[in-house]
């Protein structure tokens, strides 16, 4: 049994190579073929290449391809004008917004330190004032003590002179129209009231 | 020439007209030299001529009826007034303003009326007084100037003075 299998193996192997010879052989075969089909289709299309596409018609070609190309390019162009406007619209859309922003920021920074700086004087201001009102009070009450205490020197100064502040004012008054005459009565009643003192200094003095 | 008789001496009295010792001193200068010139008349042999003398010496020889011609009572009358300048009591008086005659008088009048018959009066001028007078004896002063009533009646004054502004 063993030979036999083994000899049906053997010849399946055989046959299987000779089909793969066979496969490959037309496989070649076909190529060798469709090469030269393709070679001979090839110089047929370049022949009749040759005698479609003439001079002419490559010019012809050629023109419409430059007509063609000139729309193109003009849409083109269009179009970047158009693209390059809306993009310039928005730049300057956008500029202006951030100028705006950036202005409105910078004023707003502007406005409050001025305020700041504002605050800052008034509460100065109001400081220097209340400095000032504290020096004026105590300046005022120096003022005070000093012009009482003057008028007290010169009421007392007055006191103490009075009498010859009077006496002088007599004098200058009437100083002059004062006559003896008129005093006589006056003086012999002071001589009156100091008659006993005087009696008794000459009686002393004698 | 036999000596005049002395006569008794009558007491001597100071007229209005000799105020103060100035006036005595004067007076003095004056009869000493009306002796001399009596005497060197007398002595010459020529009649007798009375050379004219101040009232002040004339009210002295009148009020005490001095016969100015007798030697005997000149030389009482010299002697007199030398003892006035020396031992009369003396009282100085201060007014505002020079007296006049007549206030003098009646000032000297008083005081030798009322004080001493001859009490001599200096015055003085101090024109500070304003009014009133300053007496001066040989160890007080009295002073009887308005100044000095002011001065007494500052208190009232003040007084009087304050309840008028407070009022």
């Amino acid at each position: 049994m063993g030979i036999w299998l083994i000899l049906g193996l053997g010849i399946a192997l055989v046959l299987l190579g000779v089909i793969v010879w066979l496969a490959i052989s037309l496989n070649l075969s076909q190529k060798k073929t469709a090469a030269a089909r393709q070679k001979a289709f090839n110089e047929t299309a370049e022949k009749d290449v040759e005698h479609i596409f003439n001079d002419a018609f490559r010019q012809e070609l050629r023109n419409r391809g430059l007509l063609h190309f000139e729309q193109i390019i003009n849409e083109n162009a269009m179009f970047l004008q158009q693209d390059l406007r809306i993009t310039a619209s928005q730049v300057n859309d956008y500029m202006k917004q951030e100028i705006k922003r950036t202005l409105t920021e910078e004023f707003a920074k502007y406005e409050q330190s001025i305020a700041d700086a504002k605050q800052l004087a008034t509460d100065s201001i109001n400081k220097t004032q209340g400095a000032i009102e504290e020096q004026r009070k105590i300046l005022t009450d120096q003022l005070k003590q000093q012009a009482d205490a003057a008028k007290a020197q010169l009421v007392e100064h007055f006191e103490k002179n009075m009498a010859d502040t009077v006496n002088h004012y007599i004098m200058l008054a009437i100083g002059e129209q004062i006559d003896l005459n008129d005093q006589l009565e006056y003086i012999i009643g002071d001589l009156e009231a100091n008659k006993q003192a005087i009696l008794e200094d000459i009686k002393n003095g004698a | 020439m036999a000596p005049e008789p002395a006569t008794p001496s009558p007491v001597l009295v100071l007229p209005q007209a000799i105020v103060g010792q100035v006036d005595i001193i004067r007076a003095t200068r004056e009869l000493e030299a009306l002796g001399d010139m009596l005497s060197q008349q007398k002595r010459g042999g020529t009649a007798v001529q009375l050379p004219p003398i101040s009232e002040r010496l004339a009210a002295v020889i009148e009020a005490n009826k001095v016969d100015i011609q007798n030697q005997t009572e000149r030389q009482r009358l010299y002697d007199f007034l030398g003892e006035l300048k020396t031992k009369a009591p003396r009282l100085h008086m201060s007014f505002a303003s020079e007296p006049a005659g007549l206030f003098t008088e009646k000032i000297i009048t008083w005081l030798r009326t009322e004080i001493h018959p001859l009490l001599l009066l200096d015055i003085g001028l101090q024109p500070t007084i304003a009014a009133g007078c300053v007496i001066r004896t040989s160890s007080k002063i009295i002073d009887c100037s308005i100044r000095q009533r002011l001065v007494n009646s500052t208190p009232d004054l003040l007084k009087r003075l304050r309840g008028d502004i407070h009022a």
